[in-house]
């Protein structure tokens, strides 16, 4: 009996245990599953983020504009901070500051200072992120503070070579909503996607010491890294245009400028400058308004660099030759209610187109718009590209004005002919202008020449357009601008560049007054120069535009020795030898 | 008979005894390589964190490089160095070929 009792007891001890197991077993593998093989993951498997490369963009000789460079992610475990926030963000908002701007500007100084307390003092944060991308020169800054809490994690940042050579073209990268990089304006905009790149992930088991499992679990998402875009951009002649930017612009008192480089034949942007602008490494520290790409964002009335197009229309329509007279220069134009005059208030009776040309004589321009009619006139306006935009790869590219024909009245036809009244982006005039330059062709103008991608690479073919003007026209007119450059009492004199009296250079000078709450404000302008050389066989063609210079009005004066000054260095630089 | 039967089965149980141990001796043989070739490949794991970090310092270094070169070959860069050393701009350019003419006016 006694036996039996200790068995029954013993029977019943191992049946509760073998129930109490089972019970623990199922609150483990079923009630808490999934917080079970969470542990288990983290406990057997590590995972990593692998961040893709941002693609980095490249000069036509493949040397780098933007790259990318160790940046440091600086972040503070807000749990291990054992010294006064004030001080760290004393501390460390001067670090910054110094070391990634010019340190100069007290305010931003302060204002980096109370942005860092802030952080500091999240109420419920165990990690914050202090600041994103600082130098390595300042991470070791802070390290040598040895401050408890703080950490640094590995982020890459863009890195300008060439300083902020091109940052309109180029653009910058900032965030997107998510904390994310994400392109701004320019190339970087436009071809945010393709520079982005794919974050790959990395599973791996590994042992208790965290080592990875050589014959263990592993998946894998490979990274892909951005794409590398090589632009036709030559760094060469970048520099040469932003030096006599910059000289023509402090001489002549412009509250700004931008000149831009195109190859007439292929539409490949070989440099562009726009002042004042901004560095893209640091493009916080400046106005948004400076972010905007004048080359394709800002649209302005072009005034007399428009009476070429205009008259390229008139003789392909065969309505005029270059020694057609125009009987209605000898005076003042009436239409309607308005009068049109020359700039000057000079006339030449009986000027031929050339001498029209060469006088920027408005009332001859009106002459050649009463022979095309505004239909036609209209019509070629639209073969041209005006009023849309012009395909060019940079982001938040303008489409300019041109009236619809029902709303185009005899006055706006009128001052169409001598560039007032419609409104262009500087790419839609180059555009324009190279059709004269090319022998007759709509090119589309282009940055991006190459895409790198992984091992491959992929290049961009030029779109050559379609005929817009007989090769015939085309040259008839060159000559004529020729005349223009040489002849005209308007342009600066050119002998004052030295050498340039031994080629044939095309140009037109402009003028345009700037509209102002429905009329012109009367002392402010735009002047213009755009041309192309050397005439019989244009390598360049070159787009110079002031706003508002001070010291005098006109284009010819303040773009005009920008324009030869750039014309004799380009000439020079791609060894072209004189024709005359 | 009798005596045929039992050597056949005594021969028989000799060759079965004989193939189940050349099967153990497989088994134990294998599963002992696996047990060295697993213990090798785990305590590789230690090697390849050491070379991985060694490749991410390199890969670091070469950016770094990289950067540097940019920096040193920038055009901005090289305009100031040249200067620094001396070199100036040229003043006036003298072209060796000139054209050929088209035609030539002779006496």
């Amino acid at each position: 009996m006694e036996k039996n009792s200790r068995l029954i007891i013993i029977t019943s001890i191992f049946v509760l245990i073998f129930f109490a197991i089972i019970a623990k077993l199922f609150q483990w593998q079923v009630l808490n599953s999934e917080k079970m093989s969470i542990l288990a993951e983290n406990q057997h498997f590590i995972t990593f983020q692998i961040p893709a490369l941002r693609g980095e963009i490249l000069d036509e000789d493949k040397t780098p504009l933007v790259k990318n460079e160790v940046g440091y992610l600086l972040y503070a475990n807000l749990k291990n901070i054992n010294q006064s926030k004030e001080k760290i963000a004393r501390e460390i908002a001067k670090i910054i500051i110094n070391k990634d701007s010019d340190g100069k500007n007290k305010d931003l100084l302060m204002s980096e200072e109370i942005r860092i307390k802030n952080i500091i003092d999240t109420k419920d944060a165990i990690w914050v992120p202090l600041a994103h991308k600082i130098s390595v020169e300042a991470k070791n800054q802070i390290e040598k503070l040895n401050i408890k809490g703080l950490g640094f994690e590995e982020e890459k940042k863009r890195f300008y070579p060439e300083g902020s050579m091109s940052a309109h073209l180029l653009g910058f990268v900032g965030k997107d909503i998510n904390g994310n990089d994400k392109g701004y304006f320019g190339l970087e905009g436009y071809y945010d996607l393709q520079l982005r790149g794919k974050d790959g992930k990395l599973r791996q088991e590994k042992d208790a010491f965290g080592r990875p499992i050589i014959f263990g679990e592993t998946d894998e998402i490979k990274t892909k890294n951005g794409r590398t875009l090589v632009t036709t951009i030559d760094k060469s002649v970048q520099l040469i245009i932003e030096k006599y930017l910059k000289e023509g612009m402090e001489k002549w008192g412009a509250k700004s400028g931008s000149v831009t480089v195109m190859d007439p034949k292929s539409g490949a942007i070989l440099g562009t400058a726009s002042f004042p602008s901004y560095d893209p490494a640091k493009f916080d520290d400046y106005k948004n308004n400076l972010y905007e790409n004048p080359l394709v964002g800002e649209t302005f009335e072009p005034g007399s660099i428009i009476k070429p197009i205009i008259m390229s229309m008139a003789l392909q329509e065969k309505k005029v030759k270059p020694n057609t007279r125009c009987p209605k220069c000898s005076g003042p134009r009436r239409i309607g209610e308005y009068e049109i005059s020359t700039f000057n208030n000079q006339y030449h009776p009986n000027l031929t187109m050339t001498e029209v040309l060469e006088n920027s004589d408005n009332t001859g321009m009106v002459y050649v718009g009463d022979l095309l009619g505004k239909e036609t006139m209209y019509n070629y306006l639209i073969k041209y590209g005006f009023g849309e935009q012009t395909g060019i790869d940079l982001e938040e590219e303008e489409t300019g004005t041109v009236k619809p024909l029902d709303k185009l009245y005899p006055i706006d036809a009128a001052t169409t002919t001598f560039g007032q009244g419609i409104a262009v982006t500087q790419v839609q005039m180059i555009k324009a202008f190279a059709v004269i330059a090319n022998g007759g062709y709509l090119i589309k103008p282009y940055v991006v020449q190459k895409i790198i991608d992984q091992n491959r690479e992929i290049n961009v073919k030029p779109d050559l357009g379609k005929r817009i003007l007989n090769n015939e026209v085309a040259k008839v007119l060159s000559e004529m601008l020729v005349n223009v450059t040489n002849k005209s009492p308007l342009h600066f004199p050119r002998d004052l560049v030295p050498g340039l009296n031994k080629y044939k250079i095309s140009s037109k000078s402009g003028t345009a007054q700037i509209p102002l709450f429905g009329h012109y404000d009367p002392t402010k302008t735009i002047g213009s120069v755009v041309g192309f050389a050397p005439t019989e066989n244009p390598k360049f063609l070159i787009l110079v535009r002031l706003i508002e210079p001070t010291a005098r009005p006109w284009g010819s004066d303040t773009a005009g020795p920008i324009f030869f000054n750039i014309t004799k260095d380009l000439l020079t630089y791609y060894g072209i030898n004189p024709e005359l | 008979m009798k005596n045929i039967e039992k050597e056949n089965k005594k021969k028989y149980f000799k060759k079965t005894k004989l193939f189940a141990s050349l099967i153990a001796i497989c088994i134990l043989s294998l599963s002992i390589i696996q047990i060295i070739v697993t213990n090798h490949g785990i305590s590789s794991g230690d090697n390849v964190t050491k070379l991985e970090e060694e490749k991410d310092r390199l890969l670091e270094e070469n950016d770094k490089l990289e950067t540097q070169i940019a920096k040193f070959t920038s055009i901005k860069n090289i305009k100031e160095q040249a200067k620094k050393i001396g070199f100036i701009e040229a003043s006036s350019i003298v072209y060796l070929s000139t054209p050929l003419p088209v035609a030539l006016n002779t006496r």
